[in-house]
């Protein structure tokens, strides 16, 4: 008969069974575990997380020449992007070279979704303008000379992800009791084992499908409202460009993935209350039902140079969330510092004269 | 000019007084505190030139209502208690 050893939870040292109690005892810490709690261990070290997803997609394709749009391919980024065959010879939306007319496409996936363009031109400009507003540090110059270029709008391609996440979790957490009698100070620790476990779905999760435009500044423009996604209708792309995907969905799901993760771990240990600490000891997320659209969402791109260097911008074309770093004035940089550093020291110091008296 | 002004009248003044000592450090914690709040001060504007930021969760995107949690156990586990003694007070020793 195999001899059963329990490690204790703190030391890892071998507890002694209480007797008389329904208690284990660590001859090396004191610390006094239940039976209850041992067993309870046990089986919860035995679930496991198995099931993965399967973010396989397969679409239906466009027609050759379908009503009448045209494949332009830029020679500088290798963009491609998808407009009306009228639109002949035009720049490209990512780097403003020129970009010719290709061929007629055909083999290419055709979008399954598409949310409609809200907003104008004239509202992306304005937007601009409003960026540059309450900027402190940004160059007057860039402000005052900038040369903006055309503005595109650009239907991005992005895949969409829904899954269930099945999440497992483990937490050892503590409760902290202090209190003092005429010659000690007691701290009192509680150790728990916290168990949860359950489902979070998730619909519509966005992965930026194009390689030409930069990934952070497509999610720097979430979030869109998805659920005003329609089908997809090419009626939808007058006026505009269509980007052609050129990142399949399965070199996208790892986002996806990631931020769903990251996003279930939270959900779940935001359950866990009530106590000082919380470290989490294993938290295991297996994605369920899954599922991958294929979506254009509407995005004003806006790009200009300064200083041989280009600066793009990016707006929302549903909500008009407008995004784009912009350049530092080092001089009003500095100018700042020392303005605030005066003002700070001058009424710090003559306060710390005062209290000093 | 007019912090330098201020700071050396300060000085002069503290300088009269028994507690120099004491003046001048209390001077000094000030200067780094201003320090501190010039760098936080310029720091807060030259974050408002970046917008761009890469999203790191999916919240936005959770189905409403979807949150279904299947199994919550909370199991105590074993306790410590630590002492220490209690710093006997000064007075007393007299």
């Amino acid at each position: 008969m195999a001899l059963m050893e329990y490690k204790c939870p703190n030391c890892a040292g071998p507890l002694n069974y209480e007797p008389g109690t329904r208690d284990m005892v660590c001859p090396y810490c004191d610390s006094v575990v239940s039976i209850e709690a041992l067993e309870a261990m046990d089986a919860l070290l035995e679930e496991e997380a198995t099931e993965s997803a399967d973010w396989s997609y397969e679409g239906d394709q466009w027609q050759a020449g379908e009503e009448g749009m045209a494949l332009y391919s830029c020679n500088s980024c290798g963009g491609e992007i998808i407009g009306e065959e009228s639109l002949g010879s035009t720049s490209c939306p990512f780097c403003g070279n020129q970009v010719v007319i290709s061929s007629k496409f055909s083999g290419t996936l055709r979008p399954d979704l598409v949310i409609p363009f809200k907003l104008n031109r004239e509202e992306a400009k304005e937007a601009l303008k409003r960026h540059y507003e309450g900027k402190r540090l940004l160059p007057g110059v860039f402000r005052d000379k900038n040369h903006l270029d055309e503005v595109k709008g650009v239907y991005v391609p992005f895949w969409l992800f829904d899954a269930e996440a099945d999440v497992r979790a483990d937490y050892d957490a503590t409760k902290v009791r202090r209190w003092s009698d005429s010659h000690f100070h007691y701290t009192e620790t509680s150790h728990y084992r916290v168990h949860r476990s359950g489902g979070l779905g998730f619909d519509r999760v966005p992965v930026d499908g194009s390689q030409a435009i930069d990934d952070t500044l497509m999610e720097s423009l979430e979030p869109f409202h998805l659920q005003e996604a329609v089908d997809f209708q090419t009626a939808y792309l007058a006026g505009y460009f269509a980007n052609k995907y050129d990142v399949d969905a399965e070199s996208c799901y790892p986002r996806a993935d990631e931020r769903i993760q990251r996003s279930a771990k939270q959900a779940f240990r935001n359950t866990v209350k009530g106590y000082n600490t919380v470290t989490p000891n294993r938290e295991d997320v297996a994605l369920t039902n899954s599922r991958v659209r294929y979506a254009l969402l509407p995005v004003y791109l806006l790009s200009t140079s300064w200083e041989g260097k280009n600066y793009l911008f990016a707006m929302s074309g549903q909500t008009g969330k407008f995004v784009g770093d912009l350049p530092l004035d080092k001089k009003a940089y500095w100018a700042w510092f020392f303005k605030i550093f005066g003002i700070a020291s001058v009424i710090l110091v003559a306060i710390s004269q005062l209290l000093a008296r | 000019m007019n912090t330098f002004n201020t700071l050396t009248i300060f000085i002069l003044q503290a300088a009269g007084s028994p507690d120099l000592g004491s003046r001048l450090t209390a001077a000094a914690i000030a200067l780094v505190i201003a320090l501190l709040i010039a760098l936080i001060g310029v720091s807060s504007m030259k974050g408002k030139l970046k917008s761009v930021k890469k999203q790191q969760m999916a919240n936005q995107y959770v189905r409403e209502g979807s949150m279904n949690l299947k199994a919550q156990n909370d199991l105590f586990t074993h306790k410590q208690v630590e002492k220490r003694p209690r710093a006997e007070r000064t007075e007393n020793k007299g």
